[in-house]
């Protein structure tokens, strides 16, 4: 029967062209949509840290709910960078100790990531007092407060165009850094 | 032909159009989402900038420190490039900022990339030139202007050097003839107002210059950076340039950054003001207005030109002002429904 290969291959391009490109068009508009809405509540988050010189619990899991809304899952990296100033220090030969040279000092900045900034706003119920709460973190002015996010599972747009192109796509579609530096402190 | 046939080659011509532009269509948004997140990133970037350079120092004097604020500008930019640790990439990126400029009370500095010479070897650096003070000059004096009323001048004719505010000159008279200072018969307002207008100009004008002249010098150095980007002044705004000289504060550019690969380079500035010497000001209608039911409704107001201000009972030494909108409302002040 001629017909029938015809038919088969009418059957495919309706398939694709119905159904799979305008999936796959509309897919890749949402990601890119997601993208502008992540960026914006990113930003949104780290300017009110930067502002208020803490990160409170609701703020960081309102910006959590935010992020959820999008329906992705993600990676979501803080650093705070703590400014801190040290003294200069040499070795002595003759006494055998490091001595501050004086009237030196040295600024460096030290890192606190994700885990460490989640266990103070979020932390482990301790059995002697389960009535614990979270306390908001508190950071200094001069401090670096950076947030970046990226996805981690694979949308819906990467899984359909793997379909069509058939190759492997890296996931991440979603990729946002900001940060800054901490203009006011709580006190 | 059978329809399906027709669908077919329908297809066929369709198919390598429709995804070209769909490729570029994707590259173009990207380019526009990046463009939006570099915005955001410089302006975080000059925020930060202004606020570390800014100090009060002794008898309220405000004090620049302009290597504080760039170290903060670029802390800023290299965190969010997460480059705080790639030497290379950070040189990189400072090939894409021709110019920065710091404006001072009574200068402003400029920062660009300069060329010298080191053991034989050429460097190139970014690096801040001298402060420059607003010039102005017309046939008899020069000036030298600042970002409020204060001026010092030097006369050509007797050789002398005056410093004053601006309306203690006018009440005086110490400077017959000076352009400066006088009244523009065609533009309405008193001196004070047309002095305002030429200053402003005067201090865009050398601003502009030798920012043009940083960007333009620019173009010779991108190419050591490897990059190929024609580098000119972006537009700004005249309100921009306004605000920009408000206050004390920072301004940077950045521009030849590739977004994407649509072609589309960023070509874009920031300007941040640290809002110290303008602050807002509200004058109060001590005489209040009828509100139409036989009572007083006592408003204040942001300008002192707003009509609902009766200028034929304005008190001698002025209408009352106010700092803030919060101190009005605490003395029984409402908004002023025209103006505010």
């Amino acid at each position: 029967m001629p017909n029938a290969l015809s038919k088969i291959v009418a059957i495919f391009l309706v398939v694709f062209l119905l159904f799979v490109y305008p999936i796959k068009n509309e897919l890749e508009r949402q990601d890119e949509t997601s993208r502008i809405y992540v960026l914006s509540k990113t930003i949104g988050f780290v300017d009110s840290v930067r502002n208020l010189g803490y990160i409170a619990p609701d703020m960081y899991e309102n910006y959590l709910s935010e992020l959820a809304a999008t329906g992705n899952l993600y990676k979501i990296e803080m650093v705070h960078a703590k400014l801190e100033y040290l003294p200069v220090t040499e070795y002595n030969h003759s006494t055998g100790q490091y001595e501050a040279r004086p009237g030196e000092f040295l600024k460096s900045y030290k890192n606190t990531y994700t885990a460490e900034i989640e266990e103070c706003l979020f932390p482990e119920p301790d059995p002697l007092n389960p009535l614990e709460e979270g306390k908001p973190y508190e950071m200094r002015k001069g401090d670096y407060f950076t947030v970046s996010v990226v996805n981690q599972n694979k949308t819906m747009a990467t899984k359909i165009q793997e379909m069509v192109y058939g190759r492997v796509i890296s996931p991440e579609k979603i990729f946002v850094t900001y940060g800054g530096m901490i203009k006011d402190e709580s006190d | 032909m059978k329809v399906t046939d027709l669908a077919i080659a329908f297809i066929l011509i369709i198919l390598p159009s429709t995804l070209i532009l769909d490729y570029k269509t994707m590259n173009t948004s990207l380019a526009a989402y990046e463009n939006v997140k570099m915005v955001r990133i410089l302006d975080a970037a000059v925020e930060d900038a202004t606020e570390s350079m800014v100090s009060v120092g002794v008898s309220d004097r405000v004090a620049i420190d302009i290597d504080k604020g760039y170290d903060s500008f670029i802390n800023t930019l290299y965190r969010n490039f997460q480059m705080i640790d790639d030497e290379i990439n950070r040189r990189t990126v400072e090939g894409y900022i021709p110019c920065i400029a710091a404006v001072d009370y009574d200068g402003y500095y400029i920062m660009r990339h300069i060329e010298y010479e080191r053991d034989g070897v050429t460097e190139i650096k970014m690096a801040w030139m001298p402060k420059r003070s607003y010039s102005y000059s017309d046939d008899r004096y020069i000036y030298s202007l600042t970002l409020g009323n204060d001026i010092t001048v030097y006369d050509k004719y007797t050789q002398q050097i005056y410093k004053d505010s601006a309306d203690n000159f006018i009440a005086s008279g110490t400077l017959p003839g000076s352009v400066l200072l006088s009244d523009d018969p065609y533009i309405a307002g008193d001196e004070m107002h047309d002095f305002d207008v030429r200053r402003r100009n005067a201090i865009i004008e050398c601003l502009q210059k030798d920012i043009t002249d940083a960007i333009n010098n620019h173009n010779n150095i991108a190419k050591y950076y490897g990059i190929t980007y024609y580098f000119s002044l972006p537009t700004v705004e005249h309100d921009d340039w306004m605000k920009t000289i408000d206050d004390v504060g920072f301004l940077a550019f950045f521009q030849g950054m590739p977004m994407g690969n649509s072609g589309e380079y960023a070509n874009i500035f920031s300007i941040g003001g640290a809002r110290i010497f303008k602050t807002s000001r509200f004058y109060l209608d001590i005489d209040g207005t009828p509100d139409g039911t036989g009572g007083l409704v006592y408003f204040y107001h942001t300008t002192e030109d707003c009509p609902w201000l009766k200028p034929s009972v304005r008190p001698p030494e002025g209408y009352p002002m106010r700092d803030h909108a919060k101190e009005c409302a605490k003395e029984g002040y409402f908004p002023c429904e025209y103006c505010y």
